[in-house]
């Protein structure tokens, strides 16, 4: 046998072509990376970091630039933390931190990222000063933390030295985001101890939850041992066989070995005390000191003689003499040069912009990508019921694009819906607490040697029935939930790792905890509240919306009783409309779900009912007035998407536009009565589109109250829908095909396309020539091209069956149920962004199947009604925090 | 439908077995794998001399003895277990032949010799055969992307970096030299790199895929010989 292969370590048999290694030609069945992204070539494997594979890569543009192309490993397990890494990257500009280059997503469906490729030794294999490396390291980490980042594992693989001598950190997998000072609620992570022992802080071998920049620190000094003394400076302390708390223990006992010159010993050891208090305060600080070292000036570290002191300060002054000297010098060859340089410094400056504006509109397509995977983040944080991290996480998100409308709504919808605990000013205990518990002014606490002393809380106001709400501690993570409903009514608060003591206070509405860590803490949780308002209405709610610019609900039950639900009050019942007749109820409560919810909320009524209380009481008593006369009842009701135009129309066929006066009449249009099948109104309301149960199809005029043409199409119309523009009339047939009518002329604009049947529905999408399908059985919803016919997408994936949706008024949003046709057990009520395609916030499910659901005003307000006879009602406001 | 696995050497011959001319016409192919069954003949302990001319005859029988009698009615698995079954027969008719006409035991023990001898460390003729095999679809598939550069006029690039071929890395120091002999910058040539094993890869894969008669036999046969030297 032969040499040994540099790549697998075994030996290359004798007769090898060439000697190569016979094994690594064969090794596999391995995957064409090369075809695995687009636009960039893979080449060899050159690491494997946390969560994913690193290969060097070409970028096979004009510039050739090479790459590091991290991409997720195929279990994806780890994708949203991966997508984390990639974000953090993304936020960290630095010349000593390998940058972000671009990111995207493999073709088999994988994300990945790429950054500089970095052609230098990890600090294991350095030979040269430690000082200026040091500082380098020191500037990234410094860099990181000003920007919310806490690596967490710094140790010399990690940090690659270049043949220039400049530092590139990187691996950022196990970094933490922070926005603002660490919270004592600050979610716990369930890798908590990710990192390597050899270079971890005494609080990460601890499992300590409460992870800060001094952790940093501490590893920044080992680095600077290591630097120093040539070897890691726990080895032989702390291992990876040893449990953490062995390691911990190992630690607190450890005296580091004395380094020369003395400002080094100083500096390392201040970084590496074993309590973060005593450690310096942030990189920052720990950075001066180096810089001090560089400089021959005064360190804060250490304790220091007099001579020290002396020699110190006259160097530092002598310096600031020379310094002073040379840039006078600088300035007068400065504006010499300056002059002749103007023209050329125009031509560069130019050409620098034009690359600028290429790299900030890739920076800007990253940001926004990340924007959105953080909601996606979020978005899983909230589902379990984690609000706390998602609001941290959302932040984020809008800190990247600060434009992102999908993130202003999760957050609004979150600190609408879900309650967070506030920190009071601490109480000075002149004590260690070993125990807390209630007492008339407040709370009482004890000593371990039995000293007692009350801390008192003024009589505070619960926003929600004490009886009702049930407390639990696990392990320092405090929950209120609800005891009828179970749901969450705070979002869970945690204040120690493991340890602690919690007392609540109903009357004063607070909440003490005692930790090892902090000690006594005071937490104000008398801000209560479930995620939405609900009352049970019986008989279950059939028809419900909004009342314009008020935060009132009007409702009608299945005995046709109308409720009338401000938010001050509960549910006020205003008597019986007998227009929604028994004909009305048939559908929505036992029948067709989802023919009544296609025929009567097609138009939707997101703008609300306009005019208050006595026009819109007027407006029924008007309906009322002509189906008692006509002896029939109401059939379909709709409303222009960006006018008042009110259209209803009864069983028998009469088509009543309302009167936009004050009293609140039907003015209804003429000709012979055929029962209407389908309504449908421009969203200007300027065009109306009726399908009558003949099959026939009618083009009106709203405004003038006229027929502009009635005519019978090939085929037997299911549903209508006419795009903004006005400009097309869209027929959806029974045998699943949709025809193009150009509405002024009955003609046919191009071939129709088949989509599907039976059930099929149409919506267009606000201020897009686009429109939404769905036929039954789908769990997806189609967007088609209005003017091509093509199919844009296919996508939210809903889990039981896509019901009914409506756009929001802007087309930013969509609304949509989630239920199954047939004997439906649940419903869930979900948003959409119609710009991603994903689920903006968590689904708002139910447990009985959804009756029907209003939607004002791009989702501000949301109420639903179930069969089991719940109403529910969200408010969802512009609000900071 | 389902994808049919496409038609390989091996599917020729088992189809053409039958058919004299065609399974002569794939003679020139069947000689590619003569190195392993020379090796094979070797480690069984044959002088270098006797091997060749064994591993010789043993071809012009497999092909002018004619097709129907040299190839078994059902070829299952891939072309190198049924050329290794077949030199094996080859060689026990031989040996039997042999001793006949020696009427002695000589050759038994010679054998028996031979196969003590290899049983310390050294590779014993099935593994000796396995190890040539892989070697040589290595060859094969070299020689083949050897061509392909040359008659793209690239000869140079592969006569430079065909030590490179199983993807180790190269140092600065080398890239530096090689970039500098090639005339190309270091971007293009990672890239040029890159490729060119890529398509080496691809052309160890079709040389084996050559030797199978489904996807399946396929990656059974592409993990056998990356286990060969294990």
């Amino acid at each position: 046998m032969g040499k040994l292969c540099t790549q697998c370590g075994h030996d290359i048999p004798d007769g090898s072509p060439f000697g190569i290694c016979p094994r690594c030609c064969l090794s596999g069945p391995e995957k064409q990376t090369d075809e695995l992204i687009e636009g960039i070539e893979l080449g060899e494997l050159i690491g494997k970091g946390s969560f994913g594979e690193v290969y060097a890569g070409v970028v096979l543009d004009h510039s050739l630039r090479e790459v590091a192309v991290k991409i997720l490993g195929e279990a994806g397990l780890e994708r949203s933390r991966f997508l984390e890494e990639m974000q953090i990257l993304a936020l960290l500009k630095h010349p000593n931190i390998a940058q972000l280059t671009g990111s995207g997503q493999t073709r088999d469906g994988r994300p990945y990222y790429h950054m500089e490729l970095i052609e230098g030794t990890s600090l294991d294999d350095y030979q040269g000063e430690a000082l200026p490396v040091m500082i380098q390291i020191a500037e990234a980490v410094s860099h990181a933390h000003r920007n919310g980042v806490i690596h967490r594992d710094l140790k010399p693989g990690n940090v690659l030295v270049t043949s220039e001598g400049e530092v590139k950190v990187i691996d950022f997998g196990i970094a933490r985001v922070v926005s603002g000072p660490i919270a004592v609620a600050h979610a716990a992570t369930e890798n908590l101890r990710l990192g390597t022992p050899l270079y971890m802080s005494p609080e990460q071998l601890e499992g300590d939850p409460r992870i800060d920049t001094r952790t940093d620190v501490y590893s920044l000094g080992l680095l600077f041992y290591e630097l120093c003394l040539g070897r890691a400076v726990l080895e032989g302390v702390v291992s990876p066989e040893n449990s953490w708390s062995a390691n911990a223990e190992a630690l607190k006992g450890f005296s580091f070995p004395r380094l020369q010159p003395r400002e080094f010993d100083w500096v390392a050891r201040q970084a590496c005390a074993f309590e973060r208090e005593e450690r310096y305060p942030s990189v920052d600080a720990f950075l001066a000191d180096l810089r001090s070292i560089e400089r021959g000036t005064l360190v804060s570290a250490g304790t220091k003689s007099r001579l020290y002191l002396a020699k110190r300060i006259v160097r530092k002054h002598r310096q600031a003499l020379v310094i002073c000297s040379l840039l006078l010098v600088f300035l007068v060859s400065l504006t010499a040069m300056s002059l002749s340089m103007a023209k050329q410094d125009r031509q560069a400056r130019e050409e620098i912009g034009e690359s600028m504006e290429q790299l900030q509109s890739a920076e800007f397509k990253t940001r926004i990508a990340a924007s959105d995977a953080r909601l996606g983040e979020a978005n899983l944080a909230l589902e379990r019921d984690d609000a706390m991290e998602a609001l941290r996480v959302v932040d984020l998100a809008l800190e990247l694009n600060s434009g992102n409308d999908e993130a202003i709504y999760f957050r609004n919808f979150l600190l609408a819906t879900r309650a967070f605990a506030r920190v009071l000013m601490p109480p000075e205990v002149g004590f260690q607490i070993a125990g807390v518990e209630l007492h008339e002014a407040g709370f009482l606490v004890r000593s371990e040697s039995g000293e007692t002393a009350v801390v008192e809380r003024e009589r505070g106001r619960l926003s929600h029935p004490a009886k009702d709400i049930v407390v639990r501690d696990v392990k320092g993570l405090v929950s209120f939930t609800s005891s009828t409903t179970g749901e969450s009514l705070l979002s869970p608060l945690l204040y120690s790792s493991g340890q602690g003591l919690s007392c609540f206070s109903p009357k004063t509405g607070v909440l003490a905890t005692v930790s090892k860590e902090e000690g006594l803490r005071l937490w104000d949780v008398s801000k209560l509240r479930t995620p939405s308002a609900r009352k049970v209405i019986s008989p279950s709610v059939a028809w419900l919306s909004f009342e314009r610019g008020k935060d009132t609900l009007w409702m009608v039950n299945e005995e046709a009783s109308l409720y009338y639900w401000p938010s001050w009050s509960k549910p006020l019942p205003l008597g019986q409309v007998k227009g929604f007749g028994e004909e009305f109820f048939e559908k929505v409560t036992i029948k067709n779900r989802r023919d009544y919810l296609w025929t009567f909320w097609q138009g939707g009524n997101q703008r609300g009912m306009a005019g208050g209380k006595m026009v819109n009481l007027r407006a029924m008593m008007a309906v009322e007035e002509h189906t008692e006369k006509a002896g029939t009842s109401v059939r379909i009701s709709t409303v222009a998407r960006d006018t008042d135009v009110v259209l209803f129309t009864d069983s028998a066929g009469a088509i009543g536009v309302r009167k936009e006066t004050e009293e609140g009449g039907y003015d209804f249009l003429p000709g012979p009565l055929v029962p209407v099948k389908r309504l449908a109104l421009s969203a200007s309301g300027g065009l109306g589109a009726v399908a009558f149960e003949n099959g026939e199809l009618a083009i009106f005029d709203p405004t003038k109250r006229e027929y502009l043409r009635r005519w019978k199409p090939g085929g037997v119309p299911v549903c209508i829908a006419l795009l903004d523009s006005e400009e097309l009339l869209l027929v959806g047939f029974e045998d699943g095909t949709i025809q193009f009518v150009n509405p002024h002329d009955g003609s046919e604009v191009r071939e129709r396309i088949a989509v599907g049947s039976p059930g099929l529905e149409i919506v267009v999408v606000p201020h897009r020539d686009e429109f939404l399908t769905r036929v039954d059985g789908d769990l997806h919803v189609r967007r088609w091209d209005a003017r091509s016919g093509g199919l844009l997408n296919s996508g939210m994936r809903h889990e039981d069956g896509v019901l009914w949706f409506s756009c929001s008024l802007d087309g930013k949003f969509l609304f949509s149920i989630d239920q199954k046709e047939w004997n439906p057990k649940r419903g869930f009520l979900r948003v959409w962004s119609l710009r991603s395609g994903k689920e903006i916030v968590p689904a708002l499910a139910h447990r009985a199947p959804l009756n029907c659901a209003v939607i004002y005003e791009n989702g501000k307000r949301i109420a639903t009604a179930t069969e089991d006879g719940t109403v529910r009602r969200w408010s969802i406001n512009q609000k900071s925090q | 439908m389902a994808h049919s696995f496409p038609d390989t050497r091996w599917t020729l011959i088992q189809k053409a077995r039958f058919d004299d001319d065609e399974c002569r016409a794939l003679d020139e192919w069947c000689r590619n794998y003569w190195p392993p069954v020379y090796t094979y003949i070797c480690s069984r302990g044959y002088d270098a001399e006797s091997a060749k001319e064994l591993a010789q005859s043993f071809f012009e029988k497999l092909i002018t003895r004619g097709a129907e009698e040299s190839l078994p009615n059902e070829l299952s698995g891939a072309f190198r277990a049924y050329l290794m079954r077949s030199v094996k027969n080859f060689l026990t008719d031989h040996w039997r032949s042999t001793q006949s006409q020696r009427r002695g035991g000589g050759q038994f023990r010679a054998e028996q010799e031979v196969l003590e001898k290899l049983s310390d460390g050294q590779a014993n003729p099935d593994q000796a055969f396995d190890q040539k095999w892989a070697l040589t679809v290595i060859e094969l598939a070299m020689g083949r992307l050897e061509k392909e550069l040359e008659e793209k006029g690239r000869g140079e690039l592969f006569e430079l970096t065909k030590h490179l071929l199983d993807g180790r890395g190269v140092n600065d120091e080398d890239r530096v030299k090689l970039t500098r002999s090639l005339g190309m910058k270091d971007g293009a040539f990672r890239v040029t790199l890159h490729r060119m094993r890529g398509r080496f890869r691809t052309l160890i894969e079709e040389e084996i895929r050559e030797t199978v008669s489904s996807e399946e036999e396929f990656h059974e046969e592409l993990c056998y010989l990356f286990r060969v030297w294990s």
